[in-house]
């Protein structure tokens, strides 16, 4: 018995040390972010649902590496392997294998690459999401104040606009730098729909950044509020409204008519359209079954099953791209901007209203639903405790939902057509 | 289907304005000249989103009035 075989019985400690510097580094990196965001996950500070099943992921990927035996390799590497060549891999997934000979060992193989090949890649779990997103939200908010809250989602997409030709102008070809750009609208399946679609050898970096920084908003944000709006602004009551009554079957006939127009606008982007106008009309129809299914089972399973995914999807060597850092940097760019923007629309509306309206709501414009428009509320209860904004702050919450799938229709649709 | 009924005027004009839209942007454009073509393809997206819009003013308008919402 010799001293490699005890290496052999503890490959994810022998291929560690077999990796060059960058890929060993970015496992003990990953595994250590993993963690991280376990930790904070568990405290809250982090989405949990997303974050705990990321971060375990990211924890056993980068772990579980090992030696893969000869067919293996040929399969997931796609080539030929040399004698005496040892690839390092996993029996999770294998990402980058496309040839359908290929794939299907891989299916019999990696335990999560079915759920991989079968509903991530294809977008369907981003489409599962986004109609569970549908059931939770009362279009009603947008239909009781259509202006405001249109405004305040249009100017909370500054980042989703602005980043674009920011991208562009670092060096990325339009397809990517409308991929990294789509974060600005703090959408996580909207971003894997428009990565998936247009960057598609980018999509993992892309995605998981996108991830990382929405489950950042919620902590991030209440302090870009403290910044730019000042405690007295923060502080102001709106003057009171009497309950707005908007009946399910206006709901429904708006989610028809609007789900109708919009996939005639923007084919591309129609299964997105569908799911979440498909949640809509749902709720409204009253088909409570179908209810709690979707935002039960569906929407749980498919958050938990993207969350794992994105984790295991973080292994150093599919990871680590040299466009990376790049992407660090232009995601809190847009998110950053599409925060100010809200912000600046929230000024606007505080003016031309005649100082009636708490600027604090125009962030909920960004579309993390709900996040962005409890953040809005939380910060300005911590000023006024019997001030209410949440109304306002959903309607607007909502827009920023369908102006960033109808951004997102616009970017699929436009981006292949420029050269 | 009350309410929708008895503010047809906003839903037919707006359904009617984002299907005009639909088709300058999607119809219309793709027979212009390049020029041509992005400015009709943006003005027809933005009158079928307008089209939207005015349905939803529709409904706040019939909220503003404080009409009582019809059983259905």
């Amino acid at each position: 018995m010799h001293f490699h075989d005890i290496l052999n019985v503890f490959q994810g400690v022998t291929t560690l040390l077999d990796s060059s510097w960058p890929i060993l580094l970015g496992r003990v990196g990953l595994m250590l972010l993993g963690m991280v965001l376990v930790y904070y996950g568990k405290k809250g500070v982090l989405e949990p649902l997303l974050m705990i099943p990321m971060g375990l992921g990211m924890c056993a990927v980068n772990a579980g590496v090992l030696f893969l035996d000869p067919t293996t390799a040929a399969a997931v590497t796609e080539g030929p392997i040399a004698d005496g060549v040892r690839t390092h891999g996993t029996l999770m997934m294998a990402p980058l294998v496309q040839k359908t000979d290929n794939l299907m060992y891989v299916l019999q193989v990696d335990f999560l690459q079915p759920i991989y090949t079968f509903a991530f890649s294809n977008g369907l779990i981003a489409c599962l999401v986004f109609m569970g997103i549908g059931v939770l939200l009362d279009v009603g908010f947008v239909l009781a104040r259509p202006f405001l809250s249109m405004f305040l989602a249009l100017c909370a997409e500054l980042g989703t606009v602005a980043t674009f030709p920011i991208a562009v102008a670092m060096g990325l070809p339009y397809n990517e730098a409308a991929s990294i750009a789509m974060v600005g609208g703090a959408d996580g399946p909207m971003v894997l729909f428009t990565s998936l679609t247009l960057a598609k050898d980018l999509f993992v970096p892309i995605t998981v950044v996108a991830y990382l920084y929405l489950g950042l908003t919620y902590g991030g944000y209440p302090y870009l509020i403290r910044l730019l709006v000042p405690e007295k602004l923060r502080g102001l009551k709106m003057p009171p409204k009497p309950v707005v009554r908007i009946t399910s079957d206006e709901k429904l006939t708006f989610a028809v008519v609007a789900c109708t127009v919009l996939c005639l606008l923007f084919p591309s982007a129609a299964p997105l359209f569908l799911s979440l106008f498909l949640g809509v009309a749902v709720r409204e129809a009253g088909l409570s079954y179908f209810v709690a299914f979707i935002d039960g089972p569906i929407l749980y399973g498919s958050t938990m099953f993207l969350g794992l995914l994105l984790g295991v999807l973080c292994e150093a060597s599919t990871i680590l791209n040299p466009k990376v850092l790049i992407l660090l940097i232009l995601g809190i760019l847009a998110l950053l901007l599409s925060g100010i923007g809200g912000i600046c629309g929230g000024y606007l509306a505080y003016y031309f209203s005649g100082r009636k309206i708490n600027p604090v709501i125009g962030i909920a414009g960004v579309s993390c639903v709900p996040s962005t428009a409890k953040v809005a509320q939380k910060e300005v209860s911590l000023v006024t405790p019997d001030s209410i904004i949440l109304p306002e702050a959903l309607g607007a919450n909502i827009s920023g939902v369908i102006t960033t799938a109808i951004l997102t229709g616009i970017y699929v649709t436009l981006i292949p057509l420029l050269k | 289907m009350k309410n929708v009924a008895a503010n047809a005027r906003y839903w037919v004009v707006g359904t009617l304005a984002a299907l005009a839209g639909v088709a300058l942007a999607r119809v219309v454009a793709p027979h212009l000249s390049p020029s041509a073509r992005i400015a009709c393809t943006v003005g027809g997206q933005l009158l079928a989103l307008a089209g939207l819009v005015f349905i939803a003013f529709g409904v706040s308008r019939r909220v503003r009035r404080g009409e009582k919402p019809a059983q259905t």
